[in-house]
């Protein structure tokens, strides 16, 4: 396996991790102990985890001696920084347009709805871009290809 | 100047020119009625983005070279750089408006929709730049 699909499987595992403990800890708070729904929002504090992300180039550091990085490599990455990018848009103007249409447009939504859409976007994007990664090398080592 | 050059060229035109008269139109008829209904349909303009395709044909005949590798990239390059400042100043905007306004309070739906427009808008501005800063801002033997 090479740099770039440990890198993507690292960000694949963070993120439904924090996605995953987020839902499990906002169901147990809201379901199993009957917090009302505006205080076990606070269970998607977990999304935090998604932070390791940038740890990604700390962990898994560059070779000294072998080639790195070829034309394929930057090929694939354009694929999916633009596949990525692709799906957060069509994502992003359907989170603007649906409560438009829903709550009306002289109607008014909580200044929260606006940070949640950043940290979605963040999601849409990573975990895109590990999938297609991972699509385009193989989900498996293939002798460091 | 080749058709990417120029179709940059007319995106920046089109985007100028749509937000001076429809920010000229809106202020006007503001200072006569007090308020402004028909300045804003002036966005309108940005429709001819739309015909670039038509105004700018690729070259026609067997001979003639539409999109080489270099064009594919620098296409590709101007592409990320425009999605990647556009998420900074998303990430910005978002955060700033949250800050100032509060958690406890609320902004009109009107706001998401224009985002989303003036998001579309910055991309196209910030993309048709980077690629005149690639290919370079003037003719260069139809490079």
């Amino acid at each position: 396996m090479n740099r770039m699909q440990k890198i993507a499987w690292f960000n694949l595992i963070v993120v439904s991790l924090a996605l995953g403990l987020s839902v499990i800890a906002f169901s147990i708070g809201y379901f199993f102990f009957g917090v009302p729904a505006c205080q076990a929002v606070a269970g998607f504090g977990f999304i935090g985890i998604m932070g390791f992300c940038g740890l990604s180039p700390v962990l898994f550091r560059k070779g000294k001696s072998k080639v790195q990085f070829d034309e394929r490599d930057t090929a694939i990455q354009r694929k999916a920084v633009g596949f990525a990018y692709a799906t957060f848009w069509v994502l992003f103007v359907a989170a603007a347009m649906v409560p438009w249409f829903i709550i009306g447009p002289n109607g008014t939504i909580t200044t929260n709805y606006l940070p949640w859409m950043v940290f979605g976007g963040m999601f849409v994007v990573v975990l895109m871009q590990s999938i297609v990664t991972l699509n385009e090398y193989g989900w498996k080592g293939k002798d460091n290809e | 100047m080749n058709r990417y050059q120029k179709i940059a060229w007319f995106n920046l035109a089109v985007i100028t020119a749509t937000i001076l008269i429809t920010s000229t139109a809106i202020t006007i008829e503001i200072h006569m009625r007090g308020y402004s209904t028909i300045g804003p349909f002036f966005v309108a303009i940005l429709a001819l983005l739309k015909i670039t395709p038509f105004l700018f044909k690729k070259p026609q005949g067997q001979s003639k070279v539409v999109c080489d590798e270099r064009d594919h990239f620098i296409r590709n390059r101007a592409a990320s750089f425009a999605y990647t400042a556009f998420w900074y100043v998303l990430f910005l905007f978002c955060f700033l408006l949250w800050f100032i306004i509060g958690p406890e309070n609320s902004v009109p739906t009107i706001a998401l929709p224009l985002m989303a427009f003036g998001g579309a808008l910055f991309i196209k501005t910030v993309s048709s730049v980077a690629i005149l800063v690639q290919y370079g801002w003037r003719a260069k033997d139809n490079e």
